[in-house]
């Protein structure tokens, strides 16, 4: 029988070892010599699948004394963990960052300019404008942008049912309407499916699609300085307005539904779709997806978003870790991005024509990328998106006029910046 | 030899030559050194993972920080801001709301499951079981499963009430509704820990009490009013505190399944909590907020302990 004393030593040291046990990690075995990138990136399940089967290994392949230790997380969450571990003093040496995510952490500091790691890289002149002007502050780049666009999209099978040539998709806000009305199915007074996709809930990307379509040249200025309250976007939301209650041509959706939105179930005939989830169209309706050129009233300009690969400001091995983020911009690498995810709009000028063959749409989403823009990149870009989204609800469900709320909106905004 | 029995000489004993610093610490510590050599790292984990913390979000609540860059002292600053900032007044009314609505239908209706699964009928165990299911459910599990059922084009509850030829609201899409519905989900996932506990409270009252009643000539309904809700009221008191402290913490149904819209009309306390520390970085601000929360949870908490008697709760241990 052991006494009080041993029976305390004895809790005492199994606690001390089973601490001391559990803090001592297994750490990965590595070779002398061997450099290490640690590559950080919110993603979807799509893309994590093809970089972490297929493109992270070739890259070490091609790369034996360079070792990427990867965390691939969900988009929700990923921006919280970078930010803590930046703060930390943890963070990657290369991260993937959404543009309201890369206006924070050039803020903050926390990444640095890659003008001299491109710098004569031979692919540069490659890869679309969009894709290296995108990640642009104050004249320095911060990140190559592999993109999500937001073309005009439509169901072309929902186009013959109505009567409409699925060829010809509309070329301006008039037909747009026309179409929409003309797409709209209903069971007594409710609406099965809408005639167009208008997301009530995180409707500012859908918002920008549509104004930008007037002439908007975008939400916000590159010091996040509010331009969605003017002329172009007070008529944008008149007309959304119309379709939604005059014309009664939608149902309620939301862009970031975790079901989809009503255009991506399939419940709308008409709407504009991030490009990343074509796959999933393609599949659950085949050859049924048509893109075109956002319907012009003048323009056509359209929204394209992403992620930015950069380099942090602290990376320890920069030579190593622009290697890495070269490799991703590799033709063979958007090549395998593109077959393996199912979807991705084609950055290199080079396969473009490789690219058209593969899907009949393929040449307009080429085109619709070459006169894209995307979010304008400042510090406080996630609160200015907060305050639009809200504003557009308050508008949508009718608490506000459409000039009362974008102005309510560009009054917060303002704030912000000052 | 018994700890409470030892004499001035055990101690001089014990000190006597004690130069160690074993000895010393013990002689420090007293008689309960192994007691606290035991719970110390326990206390240490909670002082590490809460009690600093905790300080720490006091003293940022009166500091400008924002993660990064410089920061400074601004007092009482973020506490004058939030009167200003309609997100925070709309976040305490929704939460208020919340709280309340919640909280009635809860009670009154668990006190009434209670009472009618306190009978031996047939298949009592599984109606105890359906009750109670919805609290053992992951709340992000039952906030997605929500989201399907009031969808407002393709949801099971509209399509119902298609069928019934009643108005199909827009739920979630809808100021007027959106609160509502996250009440509706708030009530049917409290029922069945309210059910439970009132079930323990009732099955702590006599039986005779209400035996006596039947032969005084009192209805089910007489004893039930009469007999049955005075007697719980501790518990009663017990689930009100406990109700309202939740529904003041809710977080994960309105993340999930409106993110605080339509036009904020779902936003709450702990939700703006969230977006100001974790996406606009404002932690001053957030912890500001965090403050005040706990500031109206600790005022509840304390008159739960003032007047709710704590341990002369009927039927609970």
């Amino acid at each position: 029988m052991i006494t009080r004393r041993q029976f305390i030593h004895r809790s005492l040291l199994g606690t001390g070892g089973l601490l001391a046990a559990s803090a001592a990690a297994p750490t990965p075995s590595r070779s002398a010599g061997q450099v290490v990138v640690s590559f950080w990136s919110g993603t979807d399940p799509t893309v994590k699948k093809v970089l972490e089967e297929e493109l992270l290994p070739k890259f070490h392949k091609e790369n034996p004394d360079i070792t990427v230790e990867t965390t691939l997380l969900q988009w929700m969450e990923f921006f919280q963990k970078v930010s803590v571990a930046f703060t930390g003093g943890t963070g990657p040496d290369v991260v993937g960052s959404g543009y309201g995510q890369l206006g924070s952490m050039i803020g903050n500091k926390w990444v640095q300019p890659i003008d001299d790691i491109i710098k004569g890289w031979p692919d540069l002149n490659d890869i679309q404008p969009v894709g290296l002007d995108s990640g642009k502050k104050d004249g320095k780049r911060y990140g190559v942008l592999l993109p999500d666009l937001r073309p005009f999209n439509y169901r072309k099978d929902y186009y013959k049912e109505a009567g409409l040539d699925p060829e010809r998709p509309p070329r301006n806000w008039e037909e747009l309407r026309e179409y929409a009305r003309k797409l709209t199915k209903r069971d007594g007074n409710r609406v099965t499916r809408a005639g167009i996709d208008i997301p009530i809930k995180n409707g500012e990307q859908f918002f920008a699609s549509v104004a930008f379509t007037r002439g908007l040249k975008n939400l916000w200025d590159e010091a996040g300085g509010p331009l969605f309250n003017g002329p172009e976007g007070v008529e944008t939301m008149e007309f959304l307005l119309r379709l939604m209650r005059e014309d009664k041509v939608t149902v309620p959706s939301d862009q970031q539904a975790a079901a989809g939105s009503a255009f991506q179930t399939g419940a709308a005939a008409q709407g504009f779709l991030q490009s990343q989830l074509y796959a999933a169209i393609d599949r659950n309706a085949p050859g049924a997806l048509g893109v075109a050129i956002p319907p012009a009233n003048p323009k056509t300009q359209a929204l394209v978003l992403g992620t930015f690969y950069g380099l942090s400001a602290r990376a320890k091995n920069v030579e190593a870790a622009g290697k890495l983020i070269k490799f991703l911009f590799s033709a063979d690498s958007m090549w395998a991005m593109y077959r393996a995810a199912g979807f991705q709009p084609m950055m290199r000028k080079s396969l473009a024509e490789r690219f058209a063959k593969e899907r009949p749409y393929n040449s307009v989403v080429t085109k619709t990328l070459e006169n894209a823009v995307g979010w304008p990149i400042f510090p406080t870009f996630l609160q200015a998106r907060q305050i639009i989204i809200t504003q557009l609800e308050a508008i949508y469900v009718g608490q506000k006029s459409p000039k009362d709320g974008l102005r309510h909106a560009a009054e917060e905004t303002k704030k912000l910046a000052g | 030899m018994d700890r409470g029995s030892r004499t001035v000489a055990d101690g001089a004993r014990q000190g006597r030559g004690g130069t160690t610093v074993r000895a010393r610490l013990r002689r420090w510590l007293g008689p309960d050194a192994s007691g606290y050599l035991l719970i110390a790292p326990a206390y240490l984990i909670y002082v590490i993972y809460i009690l600093i913390p905790v300080l720490a979000v006091c003293l940022l609540s009166l500091t400008s920080y924002r993660l990064v860059g410089t920061w400074r002292w601004v007092g009482l600053g973020n506490f004058r801001q939030l009167w200003g900032d309609e997100n925070f007044t709309m976040a305490l009314k929704n939460t208020v709301v919340y709280a309340g609505f919640t909280l009635v239908p809860g009670l009154v209706l668990g006190l009434v499951l209670a009472a009618l699964l306190n009978r031996r009928i047939r298949g009592l165990g599984f109606f105890r079981q359906v009750y109670y299911f919805p609290n053992i459910v992951s709340t992000v599990a039952a906030a997605v499963t929500w989201l399907w059922i009031l969808d407002p084009a393709n949801g099971f509850l509209n399509r119902l009430l298609g069928l019934l030829g009643l108005p199909q609201p827009e739920w979630l899409y809808d100021p007027a509704t959106a609160l509502p519905a996250l009440i509706g989900v708030g009530v049917w996932k409290s029922l069945g820990f309210n059910m439970v506990i009132y079930l323990a409270a009732l099955q702590g009252i006599p039986p005779q009490i209400y035996e006596a009643a039947r032969v005084d000539g009192a209805r089910e309904v007489d004893a039930f009013f009469r007999i049955t809700i005075p007697l719980v009221q501790p518990t009663t008191f017990f689930l009100l505190i406990m109700g309202f402290i939740n529904g003041f913490q809710v977080f994960d149904q309105i993340y999930i399944m409106t993110q605080g819209g339509p036009a904020n009309a779902t936003t709450t306390l702990v939700h703006q909590i969230y977006l100001n520390a974790f996406f606009y970085h404002r932690l001053g601000y957030a912890s500001a907020i965090s403050i005040f929360l706990a500031a109206v949870v600790a005022a509840v908490t304390l008159v739960n302990f003032r007047y709710g008697q704590q341990g002369k709760l009927t039927g609970v241990a």
